[in-house]
């Protein structure tokens, strides 16, 4: 029976187009984190203290604050300035600028500044950690929204610009606190390196150009067979049986094309080779290496795309070093598919280095956030025919805790001020919990709702909320 | 500098059809369990967890899975409008294989442990940590269900498969 279960559940995939849209977003895709993130925390000095920054910083980093506050736009006078927060290690300088925080979520910007030589490029990345806030106990009965053991920190440092002339690079990062957490005054940033020697890769190309030509192929060396990797081929149920005797790899240079999105390697040939077998061979720029550590092959994967198939074959794949780059061999596409291979395209992805700098060291900067904290309604009732028990608004977010069972988390909420004038907010992530799922008895939901302000919201100014055409009353 | 199990992009691309398949043994629905893989990535990218090995990687995100398929989160970009109702038989049944149509009619409760026993070979101690129950819990659910499976099967194979 095991087997069987096994047997089927592999022929069971998502969708393709919904595997491209998560590999975009953890790859590519800084939409949906933009979409989410523009919002923060907590409360006290901010309003227009984002507004003051102090000659001197605005003097040492012109372009970086520049780029900072149109990141902010609208919310830049409800972000905190934050002074003081810098140290200075192996001659690069990190600062933390700003933040903009609720108790919802907190958002940090910080600068990455060489002082002594021009080691930082665009392709810079951090290593290190930003940690801030505590857990919250979940309301007896309830259950939380499942991330406490996992927030409260975050390691992911997004580069937004890098400006060769001032030497900076201008990070974010956040933490999200939703109703697991809260935020606490103490903060704390502890980056213990940073390298411009890393890339990634996230490109792609069309076979629509190959043809049934068998393209010049070269023996594969012993050596290399043993470093060969087989990425989904017994796995989906092909045996060696299913590759080619024959071991070659193509030639290089034979119908060289761009990759687009990088300049660190490039199609240098693709087509059919001597066993009969589709390959692709990319080609490196120099000091440019697949893979991370300097091993050649971890972390990096191809696969050839087939809108709208699920013919397994198209995920096997093998990959072999060659000079000067990688050939990538799919065993189970022999020229008899070469019809198949006008849709496809070919997809290249991982860690690579490049030509760089590593630096290692410490620094580690402790600092005070301050947040705008929500205010919690003084409502209850019923709201579209669900009976809601909270709402908190602060001037970037709304959370809502009800018995929703579906409708809140796709409506837009509005803001209605008291010059009648509206802000949106729209649906950010929340969850819902059947709370009595373990036993028989019928279901009890317990959902949460949050909502982002697209622009900040002065609560002094905020007469109601509007949500599905009902009334919210703020007094 | 990071590895491979601590890149999100490479974990979806290793890990999204695992992620989905047991979102899939839990909700029974494409939509539903494209939904968890989507979010459990989500929080993948916001927890930014440091993992010690890809073991720890894929242990991570399976228990993540599973909380967030028995807790379905609710996303911008979800669809559904119902809430999975727990109790109720899986909404679509697949078109082939009649094990995990049989795993699909199991009460909710068994239907991610035999997935992670059957499909991803974890042991009771395993599958105890990732759904956070004690292995005696585990063990009672895994005997349960594989006699419900075994009845299931019997009555539609009338004797054919073994189990």
């Amino acid at each position: 029976m095991k087997d069987r279960y096994r047997h089927e559940m592999d022929l069971r995939r998502p969708r393709q187009e919904k595997l491209d849209e998560l590999y975009e977003m953890m790859e590519g895709g800084t939409e949906m984190k933009h979409a989410k993130r523009l919002s923060g925390r907590a409360a006290a000095i901010l309003v227009c203290a984002a507004l003051a920054i102090t000659a001197a910083a605005a003097a040492a980093v012109p372009a970086v604050w520049e780029k900072l506050w149109e990141q902010l736009g609208a919310f830049a006078p409800y972000a905190q300035t934050i002074d003081g927060a810098v140290c200075r290690d192996q001659g690069i300088e990190v600062q933390v600028l700003s933040a903009l925080s609720d108790d919802l979520e907190a958002r940090f910007y910080l600068a990455v500044r060489d002082m002594e030589g021009d080691r930082l490029n665009e392709y810079l990345t951090l290593e290190g950690r930003i940690e801030n806030g505590k857990e919250q106990e979940a309301e007896p009965g309830r259950q939380t929204s499942g991330l406490s053991p996992l927030g409260m920190s975050s390691t992911r440092f997004d580069l937004l610009s890098y400006d060769p002339e001032g030497k900076t690079a201008l990070f974010s990062t956040s933490i999200d606190f939703w109703k697991d957490a809260e935020p606490t005054r103490d903060a704390h940033l502890s980056l213990t390196g940073m390298t411009t020697q890393k890339g990634y890769l996230y490109g792609g190309a069309s076979c629509a150009s190959v043809t049934g030509r068998i393209l010049e192929s070269l023996p594969v060396e012993e050596q290399d067979q043993a470093n060969q990797k087989i990425d989904h081929v017994s796995s989906l149920g092909y045996t060696e049986a299913d590759l080619p005797g024959l071991k070659v790899v193509l030639a290089a240079e034979q119908n060289p094309m761009p990759m687009e999105g990088t300049e660190d390697m490039w199609i240098s040939s693709m087509g059919f080779a001597d066993d009969g077998r589709f390959h692709i061979r990319l080609g490196f720029a120099e000091g440019v290496a697949a893979g991370s550590d300097g091993d050649s092959l971890r972390g990096f994967f191809s696969d050839l795309f087939l809108s709208g198939s699920t013919d397994k074959r198209q995920y096997a794949h093998q990959i072999t070093p060659v000079p000067g780059g990688l050939d990538i061999l799919f065993p189970l596409i022999k020229l008899e598919d070469l019809e198949l291979l006008q849709d496809c395209q070919a997809r290249f992805y991982g860690d690579y280095t490049r030509p760089g700098t590593e630096v290692q060291g410490a620094w580690n900067i402790d600092f005070q956030l301050e947040y705008h904290p929500s205010v919690t309604l003084d409502w209850t009732g019923v709201l579209a025919g669900r009976q809601v028990r909270r709402v908190t608004v602060s001037p970037l977010s709304v959370t809502m805790y009800s018995n929703d069972v579906g409708g809140f988390h796709r409506a837009v909420l509005y803001a209605v001020k008291k010059d009648g004038s509206t802000v949106a907010a729209e649906p950010d992530t929340g969850s819902y919990s059947n709370i009595n799922w373990e036993t028989d008895g019928e279901p009890v939901w317990d959902t949460y709702n949050t909502w982002k302000f697209e622009a900040p919201v002065d609560l002094e100014e905020l007469a109601c909320l509007t949500l599905m055409d009902q009334t919210i009353p703020v007094h | 500098m990071r590895e491979r199990w601590n890149e999100p992009g490479a974990l979806a691309r290793r890990y999204a059809p695992a992620v989905y398949r047991l979102a899939y043994a839990r909700t029974g629905c494409q939509a539903d369990a494209e939904d968890v893989m989507q979010e459990v990535f989500l929080r993948l990218v916001k927890a930014a967890p440091v993992f010690d090995s890809e073991d720890h990687a894929r242990a991570w995100l399976l228990r993540v899975a599973s909380n967030c398929a028995n807790d379905l989160f609710r996303l911008p970009w979800r669809r559904r409008e119902a809430p999975l109702a727990d109790d109720l038989p899986a909404p679509e049944a697949p078109e082939t294989g009649s094990v995990t149509k049989a795993v699909l009619a199991l009460p909710a409760r068994y239907r991610i442990p035999i997935h992670l026993y059957y499909y991803e070979d974890l042991s009771v101690a395993e599958i105890a940590r990732t759904i956070g129950k004690s292995e005696g819990t585990v063990k009672s659910r895994l005997f349960r269900a594989r006699n419900l499976l075994r009845e299931r099967l019997r009555e539609e194979e009338q004797g054919e498969g073994q189990i």
